[in-house]
Parts: C-alpha cells; sequence; structure tokens
C-alpha cells in the first residue's frame, strides 16, 4: 500500500499539474543540456587528445637536462657565496650521448624508439618563406613511434630513402609557400647552409602547429644541413600502453640523465586549456540544474504555506514532524526523478542532434561534431538533478516540520 | 467507572518578554471512562488552552497530566505523537479535510498512519465509520463538494479512524445551524454512551452542554465549577 506521505505528496503535485510539469521540465532541461553540452565538450577533447597522441611520439627525450649542471667553482666551494666575474661558463657539446644505447635498450624492452635530430630551418619559395622546425628522421622505424605514414596525404615515406634531397611538409606549410609535391624549395640552416629540397610528401595531422611549422628529412640530410654529424638531440618513443607515459618518462630520466618529457609536459597547455574549458562547461550547465532547484524550492516552498491547515491536522492526527518533512521531501525527490528521466532522454536526443553537425574546420566534410554519450554522464547528471531537487524540498519542508500545529487550530476557532 | 485522565495543578503560562499570561491556571480535574463531558465559559476563559493540554497538543508549564495513570510530561514528542495517533481523536470548529483526498481517503489518512491494517480493511472500516455518521452515500466526492454539517461528520468519522479512547471536540458545531449542531453532538453523545470513549467538547453553547453528563466551567483558566449538571 502506498505510505502516507508519498499519498499526501503525490495528491499535491497531481493538483498542480501546471507547476509540476514545468518545475519537471525545469530539471529535465538542466539534466539535458549537462548530458549534450558536456557531453559534447568531452567528445571533442577525447578526439583531440587523440589527434595529439596519435602525431605525437608519448615521451620525447631531449638533449637537456632540467637542472644546468654546477659549475667547477660552485664545486669546489660548495655552500659558499661564490660571484665568478669574467669566467667561461663550461658550455657542453650539444646531444645525446649514447643515444644508440638508449634506443637499443628501449628496443629489448619492447618499446617503439627512433631517433631525431631537430634543428631549425629557413624554407624559401618564390619569394615566401618560412621559418620551421626540420627533424632528421629514420624512414624505417618513423613510423614505429608517430603516425606520420599514415598522415601522409600524397608522396611516401620512403622517397626520403631513394631521394636524398628530400623533404616532407605540412599541408598547411604548403598552402602558406603555394608550393606542391615535387616542387623545390631552397634550404637555410642556422649552420649556414644553403641548399636546395624537394619535397616528396605532404602530411595533415590536423594539428595546426605540426602542419604548419614541422618538417622532416632524412636523419642524415638533416646531420649535415646543421653540420652536426653522427648528433642526435631527440628519441622519440611510443608506448604500448600510453597510460603510463608518465611514469615510464620518469624512470627513463632518472635512469639516463636526459629530460623525457611525457606527451602530458609537452602539451601541458593544451591539456590546461581543456581543464579551463570543462570547468567553464561543467559551472554552466550545473548553474542550469541549480536554477531548476530554486523552481522547485518556489514551488514547495508555496505548497507548505497553502497547507499549513493540513501539515497542523496531520499533526494533531499524530504524525510527527519528520513524518512532514517526508512529504515535502519527496515532492522534491519525485520532481528530480521524473525530471531526470525526462532529461535523460531531452539529452539523448540533442546529443543525436549535435552530432549530425558538420564539424566546423574540419578537412573531412563528413566528419560531424562527437558527442561523447557514456553512461557515467548520465549517471552523474541524474545524480546532481536528484541530489538538488532533494535540498530544494527539504529546506521549505524543515519549515513545515516546524509549524506549530497550534497557531493553526487556535486561530481557526 | 475508572479514572482514564487526571490532572494535577496544571498550568500553562505563556511569557513572552516581560509579557506573561496564563492560559491555564492550576487545574486539577479528572475524566473517567465513558464520561461525556462539556467544558464551557466565556470566551478567552482558557477553555481551548485546556483541551490541547489534555489531547498532548501543547505541554504544560507546571503540574502532571496523567492518561490511564501514566505521567505525560516526560514524553517525547514522537511519543506524543504516538499517543495521540493510538489513543486520540480531534474534531475541531472547522473540519480540516485534505481538499485534495476523497472522503473515504480522509477518514483512512489515520489508519493509514498507524498501518495496521490491510488496504481492504481500511476501506471497509473507513465505509462503516461514513455510515455510522450518516454520510456513507458520500464516500467518494471531494470534501468541497460537502456542506458544513457533512464535513463536521467526516472529521468525526476520522477522528474514530483508530478507535481511539478519548475524544476531544473544540467547538465543534460553532459553524453549524442548530439542526445540524444537534445531530453532532448526539453523535458525540452516543460514543461515549455505546462504545465507552472518554468525550470531552469545548462549547460555549449552554443549550447544548446541558445535554451532556457533566458540565465543567471555566474562568480566567481557572475551573470554577466541576460538575454543573449533576448539581443542577
Ligand atoms: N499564543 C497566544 N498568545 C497570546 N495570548 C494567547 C495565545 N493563545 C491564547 N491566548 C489567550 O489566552 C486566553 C485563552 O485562550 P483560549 O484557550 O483560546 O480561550 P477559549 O477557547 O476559552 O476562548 C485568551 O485570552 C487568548 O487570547
Ligand atoms: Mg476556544
Amino acid at each position: 500500500m502506498i505510505p502516507l506521505s508519498l499519498l499526501i505528496s503525490w495528491s499535491h503535485l497531481i493538483v498542480r499539474k501546471r507547476q509540476t510539469l514545468a518545475s519537471v521540465l525545469g530539471v529535465a532541461m538542466g539534466v539535458g543540456f549537462f548530458i549534450s553540452v558536456s557531453g559534447m565538450m568531452k567528445g571533442f577533447h577525447d578526439f583531440f587528445r587523440t589527434q595529439i597522441i596519435e602525431s605525437n611520439a608519448h615521451i620525447v627525450i631531449s638533449d637537456e637536462v632540467r637542472h644546468p649542471p654546477r659549475q667547477p667553482a660552485e664545486l669546489t666551494y660548495q655552500n659558499a657565496a661564490i660571484q665568478v666575474k669574467r669566467a667561461f661558463p663550461q658550455e657542453p657539446v650539444r646531444g645525446i650521448l649514447g643515444a644508440s644505447t638508449i634506443i637499443d635498450s628501449l628496443h629489448q624492452q619492447g618499446i617503439a624508439a627512433a631517433p631525431v635530430l631537430r634543428g631549425q630551418v629557413l624554407l624559401r619559395r618564390s619569394g615566401r618563406d618560412a621559418a620551421v622546425s626540420m627533424l632528421g628522421i629514420d624512414p624505417d622505424i618513423e613510423g614505429t613511434v608517430t603516425t606520420l605514414p599514415e598522415d601522409l596525404i600524397a608522396g611516401s615515406l620512403n622517397a626520403l630513402n631513394s631521394v636524398p634531397d628530400g623533404i616532407i611538409i605540412g599541408n598547411l606549410l604548403a598552402e602558406k609557400l603555394g608550393a606542391s609535391l615535387g616542387d623545390s624549395l631552397i634550404a637555410a640552416t642556422p649552420a649556414g647552409i644553403i641548399t636546395n629540397l624537394k619535397i616528396v610528401g605532404v602530411f595533415r595531422t590536423g594539428l595546426n602547429q605540426l602542419d604548419e611549422g614541422q618538417t622532416y628529412v632524412h636523419l642524415v640530410k638533416q646531420q649535415s644541413l646543421q653540420n652536426r654529424p653522427r648528433v642526435i638531440n631527440e628519441i622519440r618513443i611510443r608506448l604500448p600502453d600510453v597510460a603510463q607515459s608518465i611514469p615510464v618518462a620518469s624512470s627513463l630520466e632518472t635512469r639516463w640523465g636526459y629530460k623525457a618529457a611525457p606527451w602530458e609536459e609537452t602539451n601541458s597547455r593544451v591539456l590546461a586549456v581543456f581543464q579551463i574549458q570543462n570547468l567553464i562547461i561543467y559551472s554552466t550547465v550545473s548553474a542550469i540544474l541549480i536554477v531548476a532547484g530554486f523552481g522547485i524550492f518556489n514551488i514547495i516552498s508555496t505548497v507548505v504555506l497553502e497547507k499549513s491547515r493540513d501539515i497542523a491536522i496531520l499533526r494533531s492526527i499524530g504524525l510527527n514532524s519528520s513524518n512532514i518533512s517526508n512529504i515535502f521531501v519527496i515532492e522534491g525527490t519525485v520532481v528530480g526523478f521524473l525530471g531526470s528521466l525526462m532529461g535523460w532522454i531531452i539529452g539523448y536526443g540533442l546529443s543525436w542532434g549535435i552530432e549530425q553537425i558538420p564539424a566546423p574546420g574540419a578537412s573531412d566534410p563528413t566528419q560531424t561534431l562527437i558527442v561523447d554519450g557514456s553512461l557515467d554522464r548520465y549517471l552523474l547528471a541524474g545524480a546532481l538533478a536528484v541530489i538538488t531537487s532533494i535540498l530544494a524540498g527539504w529546506l521549505p519542508a524543515r519549515k513545515a516540520a516546524r509549524l506549530n500545529p497550534l497557531l493553526i487550530v487556535r486561530g481557526a476557532t | 467507572m475508572s479514572i482514564v485522565l487526571e490532572t494535577i495543578n496544571l498550568s500553562r503560562i505563556l511569557q513572552e518578554g516581560d509579557l506573561k499570561v496564563t492560559l491555564v491556571d492550576n487545574i486539577n480535574l479528572q475524566l473517567a471512562s465513558g464520561e461525556f463531558t462539556a467544558i464551557t465559559g466565556p470566551s478567552g476563559s482558557g477553555k481551548s488552552s485546556l483541551l490541547y493540554l489534555l489531547g498532548l497538543l501543547d505541554s504544560p508549564t507546571q503540574g502532571d497530566l496523567l492518561i490511564n495513570g501514566q505521567s505525560t510530561t516526560q514524553l517525547s514528542e514522537e511519543e506524543r505523537a504516538w499517543i495521540r495517533l493510538n489513543s486520540f481523536g480531534f474534531v475541531f470548529q472547522f473540519h480540516f479535510l485534505l481538499a485534495e483526498l476523497t472522503v473515504l481517503e480522509n477518514v483512512m489518512v489515520p489508519m493509514r498512519q498507524l498501518g495496521k491494517l490491510t488496504r481492504q480493511v481500511m476501506g471497509k472500516r473507513a465505509l462503516e465509520l461514513l455510515a455510522a455518521v450518516g454520510i456513507a452515500d458520500q464516500s467518494y466526492k471531494r470534501p468541497a463538494q460537502l456542506s458544513g454539517g457533512q464535513r463536521q461528520r467526516v472529521a468525526i468519522a476520522r477522528a474514530l479512524a483508530n478507535d481511539p479512547q478519548f475524544i476531544f471536540a473544540d467547538e465543534p458545531t460553532g459553524a453549524l445551524d442548530t439542526k445540524n449542531a444537534n445531530a453532532v453532538f448526539d453523535l458525540l453523545a452516543g460514543l461515549a454512551r455505546d462504545q465507552g470513549k472518554t468525550v470531552a467538547v469545548v462549547t460555549h453553547d449552554e443549550n447544548l452542554a446541558s445535554k451532556t453528563w457533566r458540565r465543567l466551567r471555566m474562568e480566567d483558566g481557572r475551573l470554577i465549577d466541576n460538575n454543573l449538571n449533576k448539581a443542577a
């Protein structure tokens, strides 16, 4: 049998059909927007994150150290306050010493790793020029650490082996220089070497930073262009499990002494932007739920006021104060549950709608916006809505429970 | 007849800052089982205040109230609510029916709260009670569709829902015409006479009060006459 408090709650809600429906709709809207908007954000972030992880190495060991080595004078006089004037600081030869040992060791652990010499280059074609980063790579194993082979939209990676002067550039850079596959570019490096390079491949990752600012040549070619024979200044690593990037990176750094940056560190700015976006999105969609909560609070407060006679008689019949407050807490809860259920449907519908919208700026015209529709999102939105509604019912319910029935029965007699 | 309710030096003083109002002043009173008692007196003499104390709706500031020999001053709010639910039935000047529920559901409210009977038995009992007050044919209407006299009968049926030992009525006929007032009063008398319930009715209608077996008279919060009808 239906408990008394539920029966009375229900009768209050049924009599106020319009107000009840309005507050249920308020919650439903909040839940629906929460699900679809935060899902869209998550879908976008996941997509972007995958792009970053796919197109970049998981860990990059570079020829930097996090703390510069101490100067001889400092080593000699430990703990002393030293001011050395006109001393030439010790400047070690740049590059990763024993890079091939590190790579061999990684390969033995089943971790893909490839050597890189990174340097700057100025590319010029018919009066347009661009200063970009140029990576000397080993074309045979580059595919094991990044998706460069798959990202190529023209030419091939293997061409770097057969064409010694070959260069692979991004599609945005190609546009900027007005060049395409097979064209020649003039390249000038900081080492003072000027030469002609021929475009043997064009790639597109979807990340502007790479598509506009990164180029590839053969490792040996790069070593001669930069005048740094046999030098390697980066080792790019791809892990079987990307989730391990941070612990593996820190153990590599401890073991070899060179800075090993996981992709999270390399892309920390992007990830920070994601976090800020999450903060904005979640506070906005939660605010909608809170507004819906105010609506419920308002309605239940009105009911409590209107029903003070009923409360008084129920108290005299023998309901205690918690029986009374239950009535109104239940009203909030019912609205919260109905709103959540309806909100799930709205959220599902909105998510579907958003997924029909073409992604702005995508080169693939069939690419639409992605909405993450995981169950967690629905449960979280529902839980937030129900908690807000219960709270919105509980505040006036507490007031109802404190109402002195004598003031009513006495006032009427 | 045994004493089922007894007050010992019962007082209720209302204090708000410097203002001190004595609603009930040192009352000693005994009610026996099956007794039909009227509480009379001028308006503002403290009749309602005394009834609320007897009905555990209010707490005395001094003295004690014994129900079936048990002191009630130390009871918690929950325990007092439990006694009201099990053993007391209230009727007020206004019916205080729940507008959203049918007449039948209104009568079932105390039974549902007690939760001892099944849904079927409750419905059956509620119909019987409505028949006993003469409005079984109104069972499925809403209170708004009933006349004032009919509503007050529903309120009496509701007060009887859990077969209480005591009925407390505060001006139950105050809003009714003479014919209906007499009918309601006869109903209450029948409860005491036929079912042995202890019935206490506050009224300022001396005519009706003279029909009870015992008449108390209050003035300024004090009981000035304990058994007017017998003496008369
Ligand atoms: N909450 C209150 N504050 C101040 N005075 C009150 C309050 N309740 C009752 N009184 C006063 O106490 C006296 C007794 O009231 P009541 O018991 O209702 O009398 P009766 O029912 O005999 O008319 C009245 O003078 C009334 O005005
Ligand atoms: Mg009164």
